[in-house]
């Protein structure tokens, strides 16, 4: 009886395989949905000769998504905005970027002190993840989230997505967002299409 | 009697004066309702041609749609409410597609079609990707769906089209299944038109 209980799914898996032999037996479990990112449709001409943004953006809608801040404003006034400003900010007190060329000023705040710039994030953060205002003498010119994974949260991944999933929609030639892995960290970088020879400078970890 | 006449000229005279702006003597408001209105879509119109690529970045395993809205001839008429797409869509739109990724992932050679080989795993590049296979159509299409599985840390696809999320991710998921010989649980979708 035993050796009938054992023999029977043996065989009938046998019979599966042997019926499928070129699909590698599929793994019941459960089904995972992937997250699709959509930037903003493009128009084409009839002819597909020349092309256009579909949409007309401007820095109003880029505002509306990070509760008013925009590129170009002063390091005192994106920290006004924030929900728990610095007391006192000037420029020669922020620290210096060294990876960018040129004279690069930054402030950081932690990830769960960005308020609506978290922008409403579910998955898990690390608790050392923070973001960055990097400023050039032309004023805010790159927001950088950078997600350090730790033992709480072995990926951040899903929270990076989440955030750039958010930017995504955006045009390029409103605001340019990019997502890398540096080391343990995710970074999604959200910069100013206008800010030239800075848009090409990624951070790497330990490099400050 | 004169008297009489004189007030009976005045009268309607005061009625105008009373009645006019004039009498709220003071700055004219700000807002002169000059305000643009708002534009009303037509919801009966046909949709217009839009054909969306799906595409990877293998450095992160993340998915565009790239959505390509194509200006309709004046000789274009609708079927079923949808109007024509080309037959043929030059290479040109797909590497504008491609660069939906490109700009975003920062090395282009991430940036692939996400209808992928056999084999892609072991040489991830472009030429082991269709591009006709990553797009569909909104003449003969809704949706877009991709069906995948993981090599180690690389997301393996292909893409199916349909006129409903299931059906699209149905036709990617046997689309995978059938070219990579395996099981393909990784799935997801999304309108072709768009928003």
């Amino acid at each position: 009886m035993d050796l009938r209980r054992t023999a029977m799914p043996l065989m009938l898996a046998a019979s599966q395989a042997c019926a499928q032999p070129a699909v590698t037996p599929a793994v019941p479990g459960p089904a995972i949905t992937q997250r699709i990112f959509t930037p903003p449709p493009v128009q084409w001409d009839n002819a597909m000769l020349s092309f256009r943004p579909a949409l007309q953006q401007t820095a109003r809608d880029f505002a509306n998504l990070t509760n008013g801040i925009v590129f170009g404003m002063s390091p005192g006034a994106v920290n006004a905005q924030l929900p728990a400003p610095y007391p006192g900010m000037s420029w020669n007190e922020l620290s210096l970027a060294n990876e960018y060329p040129g004279e690069v000023r930054y402030f950081g705040i932690r990830i769960e002190n960005a308020g609506a710039l978290r922008m409403g994030l579910t998955a898990c953060t690390g608790a050392g993840s923070y973001m960055v205002f990097l400023f050039s003498s032309r004023g805010l010119f790159r927001m950088s989230y950078r997600l350090i994974a730790d033992k709480g949260c072995p990926d951040t991944g899903e929270a990076a997505r989440e955030i750039f999933a958010r930017y995504v929609p955006i045009g390029q030639t409103v605001a340019l967002s990019v997502r890398y892995r540096t080391g343990r960290t995710e970074v999604v970088d959200i910069t100013d299409s206008t800010a030239g020879y800075l848009i090409p400078t990624r951070w790497r970890q330990g490099a400050n | 009697m004169g008297g009489l006449r004189r007030l009976c000229r005045l009268v309607p005279v005061l009625g105008l004066l009373l009645s006019s702006n004039a009498v709220n003597a003071g700055p004219l408001p700000f807002d002169l309702q000059l305000s643009v209105p708002p534009v009303i879509a037509d919801s009966q119109a046909p949709a217009g041609c839009t054909v969306t690529y799906l595409i990877a970045d293998t450095a992160n395993n993340d998915l565009y749609a790239a959505r390509m809205r194509i200006a309709s001839a004046e000789t274009d008429s609708p079927v079923n409410n949808r109007l024509p797409c080309p037959a043929t869509v030059p290479p040109r739109v797909a590497l504008r597609a491609l660069d939906v990724c490109t700009n975003r992932a920062g090395e282009a050679k991430y940036c692939v079609f996400a209808d992928m080989s056999r084999g892609f795993e072991s040489e991830p590049d472009i030429r082991n990707t269709s591009e006709n296979a990553s797009r569909c159509a909104s003449d003969k299409f809704s949706d877009i769906g991709v069906a995948c599985w993981m090599s180690g840390k690389l997301s393996v696809c292909d893409v199916g089209c349909g006129n409903s999320p299931n059906e699209a991710v149905v036709q990617a998921r046997a689309r995978c299944e059938d070219k990579q010989q395996h099981s393909c649980p990784i799935t997801a979708t999304v309108p072709v038109s768009g928003p």
